[in-house]
């Protein structure tokens, strides 16, 4: 439970008051004890002097046994309302004067403390021995009522002490948080958005620090924000000039390159027309080695359009817009295998496709990047017996991913961050046909996808093609009801 | 024969139990209770003055005779001589006036005097006093001890015989020490006091008095012990008065009293303070 609200002016209050009750109840407990024990004192002198007054003259009565000369000062002495009685009595404990009539001739009273008194004893005596006592009642009101008086006193005094302390401290606590509040009401205000709120706190003191040294921050702040924004829209327009320009310059190659694969396409044509009819119209006519060399000029012109060819895929790749929808992986892979299979019906592959994987992507362009995955793979298991090839959906660092592994040719690791370069090859034309490009359209279009792309492999142990495409776009399909495993 | 064995068997075991217990009694027990006597001391000085100088001197005369003897006198002389003539006090220290006029007749008997004479001295201050002699206190006031003090009744006698009774106007104060201080405040010329409280003034409060006369000797106060005190313990205080001039703590009370040895005392002694008492009642000498 909170006994006290938590603003500060009320702590403050309440930590001064408490302090002061403290130390008030302290002093005051101190003074009225001191208070007491000095008036306590102070009754205890008066009372030893009434004694000392009194001892002379009792002490004359007692030796010449002449007690009514004795008796005034008794009479005398209880006018004083704080006597209750006064007695005299000789060596033998008779009463010889008091007061009391009736005490006189009697024993000399028990001197023990009474209700509402107590007695005073002086036992006089010489040399010759015991004279007698000299005994005066006091009443223990006078006392009592210094007690009462002083108590009272020291309770008024504590707490009207205790009410103006806490007065002045909840006065003070407002006058000091009044000021912090205004600099906390400014530090909400900017938490707010209100940038220009200041708290206009000022002062020779440590609030007025506080607001000074908060309003400059304020200000340092709104400067510091004022430079970061221009220097962001500055950024921003030189990031939408340069990639204008980037965008421009693409188009420019891209059209280029694809002017120029168009262009190149027509006299390669004819180059790979005129071959042909050269061959087959006048093959008879040509030496062993011109058919040869005809041979030979024919696969490079072959090679040199498949390259044109895999140009311009890249150039539309780079120019098409992305048009995500779903797509069976799994089935889209099974029928590029299948192509493949139809392609080079004499190699025996073992392939392994993982069904159910389905992708969020651009169908089209998931085709090229399968194709082309599988193509390698196909392509590079040449010659292995039993050539194998899986495609599954695997997870990468919590990401899933689609892996294509074969156990062909492989490659040097050392050269794997080639391998999605253009026109890079870790293997001659001679060993295994290819332009270079494919990898490299591989890797553009998981990029527009968001995804990334990866290659894991060893020289002669086969390789394995990873790619991603972007969050949550792989996933494996829920199995229908009653459908089963492989 | 059975029956009369039993009874003086019952008698033995009663007279051992009767035996025993008479020996546990509080009578057999208790130490005997110290017998008590008073000391009253006719009051020349003030009482509690007088209690500083005599109760050392009960004390150990009660000690010499195994007796407890306290100290007490009276605020007068009158009172005092009443208290004599009510037999009050077991032993008396009285001035010799007091003595022959109700002690004696009261039954107390002389036990031992001051070794000196008493006289009445008539002093004046030693410096800027306004008479030089006797006769010059003609008209004078002259200030004495109360009415029936031996000093008083000698001194009261001393001026009738140098012829200046009824010529000087006397006043009798509370004690001797009321007397010199009238002197020495100018409010009397004169004072009549004894050699004893002289000294004892002198000691205490310094010099700055001189005696211009001085009265006929008569035998001094004395210490007289009631008939009734037994003699054993008014010999013993007797013995122990008069020897006290020979012990150290016997003289120490002697300087403390102003005497230098008590001497033995008897009745006759004092006829010629009877005498002289007589012829001042008689003649009325004031």
């Amino acid at each position: 439970m909170k006994l006290l609200p938590r603003s500060l002016r009320y702590r403050i209050a309440a930590t001064i008051f408490a302090l002061e009750a403290v130390v008030l109840t302290v002093v005051i407990w101190q003074t009225t004890g001191f208070v007491r024990e000095a008036t306590e004192r102070q009754i205890e002198e008066m009372e030893r002097v009434t004694l000392q007054i009194l001892r002379g003259p009792a002490r004359e009565a007692l030796l010449t046994e002449e007690y009514d000369r004795f008796q005034p000062y008794i009479e005398r002495l209880l006018r004083d309302p704080h006597v209750v009685r006064a007695v005299l009595a000789d060596g033998e404990g008779r009463v010889v004067a008091a007061n009391d009539a009736r005490l006189v001739g009697g024993i000399l009273p028990s001197l023990e403390a009474g209700e509402g008194s107590y007695w005073r004893a002086e036992r006089l005596a010489n040399a010759a021995g015991p004279l007698g006592t000299l005994a005066v009642e006091f009443s223990s009101a006078p006392l009592a009522r210094i007690h009462a008086q002083a108590r009272n006193l020291g309770i008024g005094i504590g707490l009207s002490g205790m009410a103006v302390i806490a007065v002045v401290g909840v006065t003070f606590g407002m006058l000091l948080t009044r000021r912090l509040e205004r600099v906390a009401a400014a530090a909400q205000a900017m938490s707010r958005g209100e940038r220009g709120r200041r708290s206009g706190v000022r002062g020779d003191d440590e609030v007025g620090a506080l607001g000074a040294a908060f309003d400059h921050m304020a200000e340092r702040l709104e400067a510091d924000r004022r430079a970061l924004e221009e220097a962001r829209t500055a950024l921003e327009a030189r990031v939408r000039a340069r990639t204008a320009e980037l965008e421009r310059t693409n188009r420019e190659l891209e059209g280029f390159v694809s002017a120029v694969s168009h262009d190149l396409r027509a006299p390669l044509r004819a180059v790979q027309g005129f071959g042909e009819a050269l061959m087959e119209d006048h093959a008879a006519e040509l030496s062993p080695e011109a058919r040869k060399y005809l041979e030979r000029m024919h696969a490079a012109a072959e090679r040199m359009g498949q390259l044109i060819e895999d140009l311009l895929l890249l150039s539309r790749v780079s120019r098409s817009q992305l048009e995500r929808t779903r797509v069976d992986l799994s089935r889209m892979a099974e029928e590029v295998i299948e192509e493949l299979r139809t392609a080079e019906p004499g190699r025996a592959v073992e392939t392994h496709i993982a069904p159910g994987i389905e992708a969020e992507a651009d169908p089209r362009l998931l085709r090229v990047v399968l194709e082309n995955l599988l193509r390698n793979a196909w392509k590079f298991t040449r010659g292995r017996e039993p050539a194998r090839i899986e495609l599954t959906l695997e997870i990468e660092r919590g990401e899933p991913c689609v892996s294509v592994r074969d156990n062909g040719a492989g490659f040097d690791p050392r050269y794997a961050h080639k391998l999605f370069q253009p026109f890079q090859r870790l293997h001659s034309a001679q060993e295994f046909e290819g332009s270079g490009i494919g990898l490299s359209t591989v890797q553009r279009i998981v990029h527009m996808h968001g995804g990334r792309a990866w290659a894991e492999g060893r020289e002669g142990e086969g390789a394995r093609f990873c790619f991603t495409l972007g969050p949550r776009a792989l996933r494996l399909r829920a199995r229908p009801e009653g459908e089963g495993g492989d | 024969m059975r029956t009369v064995a039993r009874g003086r068997r019952r008698g033995g075991i009663v007279l051992i139990a009767a035996t025993l217990a008479m020996l546990a009694s509080p009578a057999v027990c208790a130490e005997p209770r110290q017998a008590h006597y008073v000391l009253g001391v006719f009051p020349y000085l003030p009482p509690v003055r007088l209690e500083q100088l005599y109760a050392p001197v009960a004390r150990a005369l009660g000690e010499t005779a195994g007796v407890r003897l306290s100290f007490r006198t009276r605020g007068s002389f009158e009172r005092f001589r009443e208290a004599l003539a009510e037999e009050r006090f077991d032993l008396v220290f009285v001035q010799p006036f007091d003595y022959v006029r109700a002690a004696a007749p009261a039954g107390y008997r002389p036990l031992a005097r001051w070794k000196g004479r008493l006289s009445a001295l008539v002093v004046t201050r030693a410096e800027g006093a306004p008479v030089r002699a006797l006769a010059e206190l003609r008209g004078w006031r002259v200030a004495m001890p109360p009415p029936d003090a031996a000093v008083s009744i000698l001194g009261r006698a001393l001026l009738a015989e140098r012829g200046l009774a009824g010529k000087v106007e006397t006043v009798h104060l509370r004690n001797h020490f009321a007397c010199i201080r009238q002197v020495l405040a100018y409010t009397a010329a004169a004072c009549v006091t004894a050699r004893s409280p002289l000294r004892v003034y002198r000691a205490r409060f310094g010099g700055g008095l001189r005696v211009i006369a001085e009265s006929r000797p008569i035998p001094p106060s004395l210490f007289a012990a009631h008939a009734r005190v037994p003699a054993g313990i008014a010999r013993k205080w007797r013995a122990a008065l008069l020897s006290w001039h020979e012990s150290e703590a016997g003289r120490r009370l002697l300087r403390g009293l102003g005497f230098d040895a008590f001497v033995p005392a008897n009745d006759g002694e004092y006829d010629v303070v009877r005498a002289i008492w007589r012829e001042f009642t008689e003649h009325g000498k004031t």
